[in-house]
């Protein structure tokens, strides 16, 4: 054992005051930490409160926007185009601005609305927290799977059988008619089920073929992919666009006047006076899209040159430029009877609805950024067709084969009905449509046991089918240029963005 | 007398050297019990702005203002965990809970008929007192 000695006097002292020392740095060190941890979480609860003011701020200014534009007023108006909204919650106080975009009322009128919010919370005149989104008035019917708005009692909505495959979000303004191959109860659900998004009906209840109704014993696991929660009722009813004049300005450039043929004007897209007896979308060697119109013995070739920027048109009456790619909207004042062809950019060939104009489908339309079969990966190449009617042509135009699917990459609407004609009658066919399907009544597309269209992803059942649809969500977000929308007092949120000041 | 001069460590120094330890000791153990204690108050307070957000997302996500509204038995707390929201909750003794929702507007012609006040209180106890957090927020329930 080590004696202390004389030269160790001080040691013990030196030593306790080292570790003294030492101890109270670390005391310090925790005493300071602590109440800086507290004031941190203390802020960081300021932080959740105000984040909860803010969008409180987005929802009272979103509610107030809705009641205006149902009551026909104008949320933002020339002598007040971006008001301010003002309001507290719980002690605290916010702020929103509503500044619409250029497309929007008091601005010139476009299909969508779209507003930018900016919302502020503030505590003791002081912002915490703020929040901007960008709201639609009016949701575009591109972000359906399938939206149908009246019952055709001769037609169930839905087979439902084990190789049923809907996905993306579908709604109907009536009762829902699924017809159900119950062998899809047997042993446990399926990992792929019949629906994969969100089922909605704006009536209480959906109507059920004999021993299908999923609320008995509580199956809805085998139908949708949600469970009961993707099963929707009571949600509000979405009117079909009842007006394709805001087509034709777009298309025009403005309010269209009396001409003939085929007008190409720097402010709008293409406009087609009469039939179209044919019209053909293509991309040319230059990797340019070419739209051919054919009109009895008059052939109209627009080119969309991407190096210049600007338009070539070569029609009866020669070859000129105009300046710009357009708009994007197609629209002709009579009907397409022949529609083909790969496209290429944003395009929405629409018809004159309201005077029961129609398109017909004679070949399969592709997009040049995906390749034929597969599900779109970008939006480079967005197609709406709008129309009365959209058909695909009969058997004697357009051959049916059941092993080479007719292929459509498009979202479709029609004011009527999208069908094929003859459906039920004729060889087997089958179809794949990447986008979404719109109309009024649902589709008759459909197989009868003794022949017409077969769809892809259609089995069990025979007499209705399920078609083969791919839902392209990218479609939701950025729909095809000025395609209908579901009324402007429905607003949505599209982006959100938050922030602490 | 020699021996004590001799020695290596003096009676002065170890009283001193003990005294200074002892000192330290102490407010070394303060303060750890005061950082243990602001550790626990941080818990509870986390774990109740948990509970809070959980609640009023539960409310809105499942539409419960609107209708006959949701509200907790006036005067009293209950669980944290009570019905419905013991799907998402589980029981914790330590918390308890009011939720009280308002219609802004009872009124069709006001436009805010549809917007539900929704106020989320989150209590628990330490040692010392009770504590209790509020969240409020607003649900759009058409």
């Amino acid at each position: 054992m080590r004696t202390f000695e004389k030269r160790d006097r001080g040691v013990a002292l030196l030593t306790a005051l080292f570790f003294g020392v030492l101890c109270f740095a670390l005391a310090v060190g925790l005493l300071t930490q602590v109440p800086r941890d507290l004031a941190g979480a203390s802020k960081q609860n300021l932080d959740l409160r105000g984040s909860y003011v803010a969008d409180a701020a987005i929802k009272d200014t979103m509610a107030w926007m809705s009641f205006q534009l149902t009551n026909g007023v104008e949320p933002c108006t020339l002598s007040d185009p971006s008001p301010l909204r003002t309001g507290g919650l719980d002690g605290w106080t916010w702020r929103c601005l509503i500044e619409p975009d250029s497309g929007t009322p008091p601005n010139p009128v476009s299909n969508l609305r779209i507003y930018k919010l900016t919302a502020v919370a503030s505590l003791d005149g002081i912002d915490r927290y703020q929040i901007v989104s960008d709201v639609q008035g009016g949701q575009s019917f591109a972000r359906f799977s399938m939206f149908i708005d009246e019952d055709d009692p001769s037609l169930w909505d839905f087979g439902v059988g084990p190789y049923t495959r809907v996905t993306g979000p579908v709604h109907k303004n009536r009762a829902i008619r699924f017809l159900v191959d119950t062998s899809i109860y047997s042993g446990s659900p399926p990992s792929t089920t019949p629906f994969d998004g969100t089922v909605s009906t704006s009536q209480s209840s959906n109507i059920w073929s004999s021993g299908g109704d999923p609320a008995v014993g509580n199956r809805y696991d085998y139908i949708f992919s949600g469970g009961a929660s993707d099963l929707r009722t009571g949600i509000p009813p979405r009117p079909l666009p009842g007006d394709s004049s805001i087509l034709a300005r777009a298309a025009f450039g403005g309010l269209p006047t009396v001409t003939t043929g085929v007008v190409v004007n720097p402010a709008g897209g293409v406009f087609i006076n009469g039939d179209v007896d044919d019209m053909e979308m293509r991309v040319n060697g230059s990797g340019d899209f070419e739209l051919i119109i054919r009109q009895g013995p008059d052939t109209t070739t627009i080119v969309e040159e991407t190096a210049t920027g600007q338009r070539i048109v070569n029609g009866p009456s020669g070859t000129y430029s105009v300046a710009g790619r357009g708009t994007g909207v197609i629209f002709a004042t009579g009907s397409i009877n022949s529609l083909h062809g790969q496209n290429k950019g944003d395009h929405t060939i629409a018809v004159d609805f309201d005077s029961s104009k129609n398109i017909e489908i004679s070949g399969n339309i592709t997009r040049s950024d995906t390749a034929i079969g597969a599900k779109p990966a970008v939006t480079d190449d967005r197609l709406g067709l709008v129309a009365e009617h959209v058909y695909v042509a009969d058997e004697s135009v357009l051959p049916r084969n059941v092993g080479t699917p007719l292929y459509l990459y498009a979202t479709i609407l029609a004011t009527q009905r999208f069908e094929v004609k003859n459906a039920h009658s004729g060889s087997p066919g089958s179809m794949a449509l990447f986008g979404g399907v719109s109309g009024k009544y649902t589709w008759r597309v459909n197989t009868s046991s003794s022949g017409g269209v077969v769809i892809h992803g259609y089995g069990g059942l025979t007499g209705r089918g399920t078609p083969d649809l791919h839902y392209d969500e990218l479609l939701a977000t950025d729909p095809p240029p000025e395609y209908p929308t579901t009324g402007e007092t429905e607003l949505f949120v599209r982006s959100w963005r938050e922030k602490v000041l | 007398m020699r021996r004590f001069r001799t020695a290596g460590l003096s009676l002065l120094e170890c009283l001193v050297a003990g005294t200074v330890v002892i000192l330290v000791m102490l407010s070394l153990l303060g303060s750890v019990s005061f950082a243990l204690e602001g550790v626990r108050q941080l818990d509870g307070q986390d774990k109740a702005t948990w509970y809070a957000q959980r609640l009023l997302e539960g409310i809105r996500e499942r539409r419960l203002a609107s209708g006959m509204g949701f509200n907790d038995p006036t005067g009293t707390r209950v669980p944290i965990d009570a019905a419905p929201f013991n799907t998402f909750i589980s029981p914790d003794a330590d918390y308890t809970r009011r939720i009280v929702t308002t219609q802004l507007a009872p009124s069709t012609a006001d436009y805010r008929h549809d917007l539900y006040r929704i106020e989320v209180t989150v209590y628990w106890k330490t040692k010392r007192r009770e504590n209790s957090f509020k969240l409020v927020g607003l649900s759009h329930e058409p």
